[in-house]
C-alpha cells in the first residue's frame, strides 16, 4: 500500500502538482515511516550480526538444512563456534 | 538520469577533483584546510570507480552475473557463506585495514604532505584496487584458492613455493616491525601501558563468555568489551598519577619487546577461542569506531595543514628515516596505496563468500578506495601538528638529541621553529612523561587524533584521553596483527617442517605446536629486538624492508594477475596489471639495492657495516659498547641478506612468468587454464543473500 502511495505521489510530482496541491491520501502517513524506519533499523542490526559473525551459527544451520545430503547430526553451538574459530585463524585474515 | 545529465554529473565530479589536486599541489607558504585533501581523495576515488574500475570490470575481467560463485556452489555455512554485498565489504575492509595505512602515510609526511598524498591517491587507484580486485576475481574462477596455489597452478610450481616463502618472509618482518611500532609507543608510558595490559583481562574474559556462558554471542560480548576498554583507558589516567602503579607500568624497551613476545607465543599456542578471537572483535570495533570518529572529526574540525607540500628532507637525509623521495615514500607507503598482503585476504576469505562475481568490483575495488583513504585521513591528522613538533616526535635520539633543548636547537634549524617548551608542555597535556624520539609513526599519529577529537569533543581537558584512545586503538590492533600473524606463521611453520617429519606437520600435536609457535615468535622477535637496540631508532632499517617486502608480494599477485590475464586472451588489456607490476618492480629493486649498497650509511646496510667495523679497527668505539656494535654490525648484515633474498625470490618468479608467458604466446604447449567450470546460478537476479532470504 505505501508503495502504491509513493509511486503515485512520484507520478503526480512529476506532472508537475506540488506541496499543498498533493491530495492528501497520497501523502505517507506515520505509521507507514515508523515502518519503514523499523525495517531500516531491522536491516542494519541484521547487517551488523552478519558482519560481526554474531549470526553465524544460524546461518550454518541453514545451510545444513539446505544441503541436508548427510545424516549427520549439526554441530552444537559450542562446537560449532571453536570450530569455526579454529578455521578462522590458521589463514591470513588480518592485514597490516 | 538521462546521459548528458549524467555526462555533466561525472564531468564536473572530476573538475572538483582536479582543482582540489591543483590546490593541494600549487599552495606555497601558508597552511592549507584539510577538507581540500578530503575533496580531492573523493572525486579521485568517485570518478575512479566510476569509470576505471568499470572498465576492468566490463572489459578486462569481463565479469558474469550469470556464473555460480564459489559460496553458491559450496555453500557450507562454514567456509562458503554467501553474504550480502554490504557486509561482506565490511568484512572485507575490516580484514585489509591494518596499522600499515596509519603507519606508513605518518612516517612518509617527513617528506611533506604532498608525494604521500599524490601516491595514496594514484596508487590506489591504478595499482593496490586493481590488484585486490583482480587476485579476488581470479580466486573466485578457482573455487577460492590461495595466491600461493594460484601462482602454483598458473605460474609454475616454482613461482607457488617462492610465493608461499614471501608470504612467510613478509609476516616475520612485517610481525617485527608492528611490535617494534607498539614498543615505541608504549615504552616509559605507564598510561598506554597498563590500558593495553588490561585488554589482555577483558579478552580472556571475553574468551570465556563466548565459550562457556553465550556461545558465539558475539555482537553482546563486543559491547561489553569496548565499554571495559573505555573504562581502562580512563583509569589509565589513576595509574599514571599514581607513584607506586606508575613505577609498575613504566617499562623500557627491552622488557616490553620481551613481554610482547611471550604474550604473542601464548596467544599462539592457546586455544583460539580464549585470547585471540576475543581480543580480535573488539579490534575489529575500535578500529572501525576510531576510523569513522577520525573522517567525522576532520570534517567537523577542518583542521589545517601546517607542514609544507614539500620539505628539505626529499633530499634523503630525513631523520625519520633515509633515502629519497624515489624509491622510499613509494615503500613507505605500502598499504594504503598497494599492498601485497591483501592479495592474501583477496583470495582467502572473501571469495568463498561473494554472491555474485559482480559484486567483485565493489568488494576489491571500493574497500581498498576506503583504506586509500584512511592513508588520506592519517597523513592529514600528521600533517596538521606544527612540523617542528612532527619531527621532535618522530626522530631518534641519535639525530635531535634525548633533551627538550637539544631537540629544539637541531629542528629550528632545519627551518621548522620549535620552543623547548613545547614538547614539554604538549607531553603534560597528552599525561606523557616525554613525547621525544618515539619513533614509529604511532605516537605522532596519536597527537594528531587526539587533536581533532578533542577539538570536536571535549578540548584540551580531555586532550589527554584522546591521546590515550588514540595510542589504545593502534596498538590493540596492532597486537590482533602479532597474536594472529604469529598463529598463521606457527601453521606455515608446521606445514613446512612436516614435509621433513610427517609428525611436526600435525596442527593439534602440542610439541608441534609449541616448537612452531616459539620458532615464528623467536624470529620476528629477533627484528624487534634489532630495532629496539638500533641506534638510529630501528624504524630506519626495518620499516623500509618490510615496504620492500609488502610491495615485492604486491608484484608476485600482478605477475600471477598478468599470466591468467594472457591465458584468458586478455593479451590488450594486460598493461592493467603490467603497468602496476613495472613499476613496483622499479621501486623494489631500487630500494632493495640502495638499502643494501648505498654508500651512505644510513641508507646502506653494507656502507654502515663499513663505517662500524673502521671505528672499532681504529679503537674509536669504547670498551663498554664494543659487544653492542658487534651485534649492530651483525644485524646490518642479516638485513642486507634478507632484503637480497627477498629481491631474488621476485627476480626468479618473474624469470618464471616470462618463460610461461613466452610459452603462452608460442602456445607450444597451449596454455592451460585452471578455472573451475561454468556452472549457471540459480539465484534469481535480485537475491541479496540477507540470511538466506529470510528477507
Amino acid at each position: 500500500m505505501a508503495t502504491t502511495q509513493l509511486q503515485i505521489r512520484r507520478i503526480l510530482e512529476r506532472e508537475g502538482v506540488r506541496g499543498s496541491e498533493l491530495p492528501s491520501v497520497v501523502s505517507l502517513s506515520d505509521t507507514t515511516r515508523w515502518r519503514r524506519v523499523k525495517t531500516f533499523a531491522r536491516a542494519l542490526l541484521r547487517g551488523i550480526r552478519d558482519w560481526c559473525g554474531d549470526s553465524a551459527y544460524e546461518r550454518y544451520l541453514r545451510a545444513v538444512q539446505k544441503n541436508n545430503s548427510s545424516n549427520c547430526a549439526p554441530l552444537t553451538e559450542k562446537q560449532f563456534y571453536v570450530e569455526q574459530l579454529n578455521r578462522r585463524y590458521s589463514r591470513p585474515s588480518r592485514c597490516c | 538520469m538521462n546521459k548528458p545529465l549524467k555526462v555533466f554529473v561525472w564531468g564536473l565530479v572530476s573538475l572538483l577533483g582536479a582543482g582540489a589536486l591543483a590546490k593541494i599541489a600549487l599552495q606555497r607558504g601558508e597552511s592549507l584546510s584539510a577538507i581540500w585533501f578530503v575533496l580531492a581523495a573523493a572525486c579521485v576515488y568517485l570518478v575512479a570507480y566510476r569509470l576505471y574500475s568499470a572498465f576492468v570490470a566490463a572489459k578486462v575481467l569481463a565479469l558474469d552475473d550469470s556464473r555460480a560463485t564459489p559460496a553458491e556452489l559450496h555453500d557450507d555455512g562454514r567456509d562458503f557463506v554467501p553474504t550480502n554485498k554490504w557486509v561482506l565489504f565490511g568484512h572485507h575492509f575490516a580484514a585489509i585495514a591494518g596499522p600499515g595505512p596509519l603507519v606508513g602515510p605518518t612516517l612518509a609526511a617527513q617528506f611533506g604532505y604532498l608525494p604521500g598524498t599524490l601516491w595514496l591517491i594514484a596508487g590506489a587507484v591504478i595499482a593496490g584496487c586493481v590488484q585486490d580486485f583482480i587476485i579476488l576475481f581470479c580466486s573466485i574462477r578457482r573455487d577460492g584458492k590461495s595466491l600461493g596455489e594460484m601462482a602454483r597452478e598458473e605460474v609454475s610450481r616454482r613461482g607457488g613455493f617462492i610465493a608461499q616463502v614471501a608470504v612467510l618472509a613478509i609476516m616475520v618482518i612485517l610481525l617485527g616491525v608492528v611490535a617494534l611500532v607498539i614498543v615505541n609507543a608504549l615504552k616509559s608510558s605507564p598510561w598506554a601501558t597498563f590500558t593495553l595490559a588490561m585488554t589482555i583481562p577483558i579478552a580472556l574474559l571475553l574468551g570465556v563468555y563466548l565459550r562457556f556462558v553465550r556461545p558465539g554471542r558475539v555482537l553482546e560480548a563486543s559491547l561489553i568489551g569496548v565499554a571495559l576498554i573505555l573504562f581502562v583507558v580512563v583509569a589509565g589516567e589513576w595509574v599514571a598519577d599514581s607513584p607506586s602503579w606508575a613505577k609498575v607500568f613504566t617499562i623500557g624497551g627491552i622488557p616490553l619487546a620481551a613481554a610482547l613476545m611471550v604474550y604473542a607465543f601464548a596467544a599462539s599456542a592457546l586455544p583460539v577461542w580464549l585470547l585471540l578471537a576475543p581480543r580480535d572483535y573488539l579490534s575489529t570495533f575500535i578500529k572501525a569506531g576510531a576510523i569513522f570518529s577520525l573522517a567525522a572529526g576532520i570534517l567537523f574540525v577542518r583542521p589545517h595543514v601546517e607542514m609544507p607540500p614539500l620539505t628539505r628532507f626529499i633530499d634523503g637525509t630525513g631523520p625519520v628515516f633515509a633515502g629519497k623521495i624515489f624509491p622510499f615514500c613509494f615503500i613507505t607507503i605500502a598499504c594504503g596505496a598497494i599492498s601485497g598482503f591483501h592479495a592474501l585476504i583477496s583470495s582467502g576469505t572473501t571469495p568463498k563468500m561473494i554472491l555474485r562475481e559482480g559484486h567483485a568490483r565493489f568488494i576489491g575495488y571500493g574497500a581498498m578506495l576506503l583504506e586509500s583513504f584512511v592513508g588520506v585521513m592519517a597523513m592529514i591528522a600528521a600533517c596538521a601538528m606544527p612540523p617542528g613538533v612532527y619531527f621532535a616526535i618522530n626522530s631518534p635520539a641519535s639525530i635531535v638529541g634525548a633533551t627538550a633543548d637539544s631537540a629544539a636547537t637541531t629542528i629550528s634549524g632545519w627551518g621548522f621553529p620549535l620552543a623547548p617548551q613545547t614538547m614539554t608542555d604538549l607531553a603534560h597535556k597528552v599525561g606523557e612523561i616525554t613525547l621525544l624520539n618515539r619513533a614509529g609513526g604511532a605516537p605522532s599519529l596519536a597527537v594528531g587524533m587526539a587533536e581533532i577529537f578533542s577539538n570536536t569533543i571535549g578540548g584540551d581537558r580531555l586532550l589527554s584521553i584522546w591521546y590515550h584512545f588514540a595510542i589504545m586503538f593502534e596498538a590493540l590492533f596492532i597486537l590482533t596483527v602479532l597474536d594472529a600473524g604469529t598463529r598463521v606463521g606457527r601453521f606455515m611453520i608446521q606445514e613446512l617442517g612436516g614435509r621433513v617429519w610427517k609428525p611436526f606437520g600435525r596442527t593439534g600435536w602440542m610439541p608441534g605446536i609449541l616448537l612452531s609457535s616459539a620458532i615464528i615468535v623467536a624470529m620476528w622477535g629477533y627484528f624487534l629486538y634489532q630495532g629496539v637496540v638500533d641506534p638510529l631508532g630501528g624504524i630506519n632499517s626495518l620499516w623500509p624492508l618490510f615496504g620492500i617486502g609488502n610491495q615485492l608480494l604486491a608484484a608476485v599477485a600482478l605477475v600471477v594477475a598478468t599470466t591468467i590475464l594472457l591465458k584468458m586472451g586478455r593479451t590488450k588489456w594486460i598493461w592493467v596489471t603490467m603497468a602496476p607490476m613495472a613499476w613496483l618492480v622499479i621501486i623494489t629493486m631500487t630500494a632493495s639495492y640502495q638499502k643494501i649498497f648505498d654508500p651512505n650509511p644510513r641508507i646502506g646496510f653494507l656502507s654502515y657495516v663499513n663505517v662500524l667495523t673502521a671505528q672499532l679497527a681504529a679503537g674509536k668505539i669504547p670498551a663498554a659498547k664494543i659487544a653492542e656494535t658487534q651485534r649492530v654490525i651483525f644485524n646490518q648484515r642479516m638485513d642486507a641478506v634478507v632484503t637480497a633474498v627477498l629481491a631474488g625470490m621476485v627476480v626468479v618468479l618473474i624469470v618464471e612468468a616470462l618463460i610461461q608467458w613466452r610459452a603462452i604466446f608460442s602456445r607450444r604447449p597451449p596454455p592451460v587454464l585452471h578455472e573451475a567450470p561454468y556452472v549457471a546460478t540459480q539465484w534469481a537476479p535480485g537475491f541479496t543473500g540477507v540470511a538466506h532470504g529470510d528477507d
